[in-house]
């Protein structure tokens, strides 16, 4: 079943000047032109992200309010968990502070959208790893198919802090030296990213349609055999043989972007991709701005920062594949058409 | 009293992260919930932490907080009456 | 011919407070015996104060049951645990013949560990025994587990707080009856950790003594932890795998009550409307409900939230209710699992499990739950409610074909 894209937001880092940074830090807008301030003064960057981003999708949707809510996130509220662990250890577990508690729960930004629209519809949230946001997607594809509602409101979300860049680094996960001439593509392992993307989905095609989603799936520690094989099934059943751009899961470390690159070498589409992450980093939801990326290129609508020739080569594009995965254990496919 | 109300007010705000009110704009008697400041009952529980952190007082039954946190001056007197 | 569509619950699997397996939790509710208690496992300077419903096993000694490396986080060695017992009875190679997903849930993932990383590094954040914090995240139990268990078809965490894992059963039974799946092991997991502890004090909602749902007195929840799953099949499956089951997973909702990050509003519009939409599912009527397993928390609002909406829903034909949170503790992610798992227990073992203590019913409602355990009784369709923060309201109903 089709799933058309009618209405998108996003908030993540641009392909702009990002000299003696590190990471690729969201561009964040004026949150108090979006959100109440009353409201926002307890919000982590996250949540602010979400809330922001399911705003704009729905503007762009021209819809006042969402029927059901689904999000996906790798890590959650990470600030509020730190904050919340910091005080307890600090404080001696006496005297702490509930507000980074409550909004540590991965569900609150779900939660939040719900509370802002009084929205009593689904409301789920996905957590696992770099599949949250597809699992959030294949979630919202299965509720259109049971007409449970008309339109569903999915994203994803995930924030870079300065702890959480910490750790991870010292796990081995990111790039620390400085994003040189602008470029991410000269490092030998991702460099961090945040953001957040929402979506309106229906199967019903409207005058604010981007795209159509033809196929999502995920893949749990699968081989490379299996992985060509699900992906060959999935352009036999949507009777495609290619795709006119990939966006691909390149993150510039070694052995990932080798999987990636093979896969694309054995679909002969190793001259029609582009490393999306090289613009928003490497997060658990970041599937969520290459279908953002999407759905903008085949609408031919722009994208903030990206400079589409550079992508598509002022070739026509038609059909996208999104490829994703992070250390070769869970992959995920979405393919798009415009419509 | 008025030192302690002051003094309140600007913890009041930092605690509570309302970024957009100047502590001299709350009213000493001004409602601090539903109408006045509009706070919630999770600023109730912020309020409670902030008697303990600044002030040493527990306050242990949460259904106290409305009498006690009911303005600016009703806090301050409270204060008065309790601390150690 | 009927094509049989139904999603049968083909195994059970459940560690908790109250018992490390299946036998073990339904003695205990036969000798009405509680698995709250002042602390033994879990240091936190809350020791004495605040009663909880702990696993009755430390971390080596679950290590040690399951042969697995007692660093791994708490978290994982629960989820394992009952996952093992769900599987138990099954051929693990006919099961990887079939489509199979894993679907789990948990509220805080490792967080057992990652706080004992984070004594050490905030000193010094280039210190901590990084091997602590690589469990933290919700999706790394699922992994370990579906890995071990060689589930590859599909596999993913939710996390939508105390309704989290009525959400994974909620979810492997769509995506079976959607043929997506021929199988889905589906629940969820959370160990007790002093964030949590703290947390909840922190709201203020914690009973210092035996906690009391239902009940007009009421204080306050008491935490617990576990980890339960069921086995979910289609009709093939249940065929392929020589299993025989008549219980099915006939209803499920999933509803928000937007009214606040951490509370029910007062007239229980969330749970009103996933209760309702489980029992429209079932295509039963209120009335044929024969068992409620509430959500049932102790907290004053939860449970004046949840009784206005049966009250509105049954009107004055509420069936017999209780909360096995009395006896477990409150399991958070682990919750709609725990629960799921006892009330299929119900309806095989034909009892109903009752409060382990009650004095007053609520104003106004006069809802007064079961007392004793009710044994030898039929039971054909039974309500499992299970609402969160973040407004997120799951109801399953389970019946006995």
């Amino acid at each position: 079943m089709d799933i058309y894209i009618n209405g998108i937001g996003n908030i993540s880092s641009d392909s702009s000047v990002h000299d003696a940074s590190n990471k690729l830090l969201a561009i964040e807008p004026n949150y108090s032109d979006y959100i109440d301030a009353k409201l926002i003064r307890r919000m982590s960057k996250m949540v602010k992200m979400g809330v922001t981003a399911s705003l704009m999708a729905l503007k762009t949707a021209k819809q006042n309010k969402p029927e059901a809510i689904i999000v996906g996130t790798g890590f959650g509220c990470l600030d509020d968990t730190h904050s919340f662990l910091n005080q307890m250890i600090e404080n001696k577990e006496e005297a702490l502070s509930p507000t980074p508690f409550i909004f540590s729960t991965h569900n609150s930004l779900a939660g939040q959208i719900a509370l802002l629209h009084k929205c009593q519809g689904y409301n789920a949230t996905y957590v696992h790893r770099n599949i949250s946001f597809e699992s959030a997607l294949m979630d919202a594809q299965l509720l259109l198919q049971e007409q449970s509602y008309n339109t569903l409101l999915v994203g994803g979300a995930d924030e870079t802090t300065n702890t959480s860049f910490k750790i991870l680094s010292r796990l081995g996960h990111f790039c620390s030296h400085p994003i040189e001439s602008n470029s991410t593509t000269n490092s030998s392992k991702p460099y961090a990213g945040e953001g957040s993307s929402f979506f309106v989905l229906s199967n019903q095609k409207t005058e604010t349609s981007f795209a159509k989603i033809l196929s999502i799936k995920t893949l749990s520690f699968k081989t490379n055999d299996q992985i060509y094989t699900v992906l060959k099934s999935i352009f036999t059943a949507n009777h495609v043989s290619s795709v006119d751009l990939v966006l691909s899961a390149h993150n510039g470390d070694p052995s990932d972007d080798r999987i990636s690159q093979h896969l694309l070498s054995s679909f002969d589409l190793e001259s029609k991709y582009f490393a999306f992450k090289s613009v928003c980093g490497e997060y658990n939801t970041a599937t969520a701005f290459a279908l953002y990326l999407a759905s903008n290129i085949l609408n031919k609508t722009s994208t903030p920062g990206i400079e589409y020739s550079k992508i598509t080569d002022n070739k026509p594009i038609k059909s996208i594949l999104i490829h994703n995965h992070y250390r070769n254990t869970h992959h995920s496919f979405i393919l798009l058409s415009a419509c | 009293m008025h030192e302690l109300m002051s003094k309140l007010k600007q913890q009041i705000v930092e605690q509570l992260n309302l970024k957009d009110v100047k502590p001299e704009e709350i009213g000493d008697d001004q409602p601090l919930f539903m109408e006045g400041l509009g706070l919630d009952s999770i600023d109730a529980l912020e309020l409670i932490v902030l008697l303990q952190q600044q002030y040493g007082i527990k306050l242990t039954r949460a259904e106290d907080g409305p009498s006690v946190f009911k303005s600016v001056s009703t806090m301050a007197h409270y204060i008065m009456e309790h601390k150690k | 011919m009927t094509s049989d569509n139904h999603v049968y619950i083909g195994g059970l699997g459940i560690i908790s407070a109250i018992g490390n397996n299946i036998s073990e939790t339904i003695q205990s509710f036969k000798e009405h015996r509680s698995g709250i208690h002042s602390t033994t496992y879990l240091e936190t300077r809350h020791n004495h104060i605040f009663p909880l419903g702990e696993v009755k096993l430390s971390n080596s000694e679950l290590a040690q049951r399951l042969n697995l490396s007692p660093k791994l986080s708490r978290t994982i060695l629960l989820s394992y645990h009952a996952v093992l017992e769900t599987l138990s009875h099954i051929s693990m190679d006919k099961l990887h013949e079939l489509n199979v997903g894993f679907i789990s849930a948990s509220t805080v993932g490792g967080m057992d560990k990652t706080e004992t990383f984070f004594e050490s590094y905030n000193q010094d954040s280039e210190s901590g025994d990084l091997s602590q914090v690589i469990h933290h995240d919700n999706g790394k139990a699922t992994d370990y587990v579906a890995s071990k268990f060689g589930i590859h078809d599909f596999v993913t965490t939710l996390s939508t707080a105390c309704s989290s894992s009525a959400n994974a059963i909620m979810l492997g039974t769509r995506l079976i009856k959607a043929n997506q799946l021929d199988v889905v092991i589906a629940g969820g997991v959370d160990a007790l950790t002093r964030f949590t502890l703290n947390g909840f004090n922190s709201l203020m909602i914690l009973d210092k003594n035996q906690c009391k749902p239902l009940d007009q007195d009421r204080q306050g929840l008491n935490l617990g932890e576990g980890a339960a799953y069921v086995l979910l099949l289609n009709k093939k499956a249940l065929t392929f795998l020589g299993l025989s089951s008549s219980v099915v997973v006939s209803g499920y909702s999933n509803s928000n009550d937007s009214y606040h990050q951490t509370a029910l509003s007062d007239d229980g519009q969330g749970p009103f409307l996933a209760m309702q939409g489980a029992i429209k599912k079932a295509n039963i009527l209120p009335g044929e409900i024969d068992y409620i397993n509430m959500h049932g928390t102790g907290t004053q609002n939860n449970d004046q939230a949840e009784s206005q909406a049966v009250k509105n829903l049954f009107q004055d034909n509420i069936p017999p209710l209780s909360s096995t949170k009395s006896f477990t503790g409150h399991t958070l992610g682990a919750s709609g699992a725990v629960e799921a798992v006892i009330s299929v227990l119900a309806i095989q073992h034909h009892f109903i499990p009752p409060n382990y203590h009650f004095n007053s019913s609520i104003e106004p409602f006069h809802i007064s739950p079961v007392t004793k355990i009710q044994e030898n009784v039929k039971l054909t369709h039974v309500l499992s409610n299970s609402f969160g923060f973040g407004g997120n309201c799951s109801s399953l109903i389970f019946s006995s074909l």
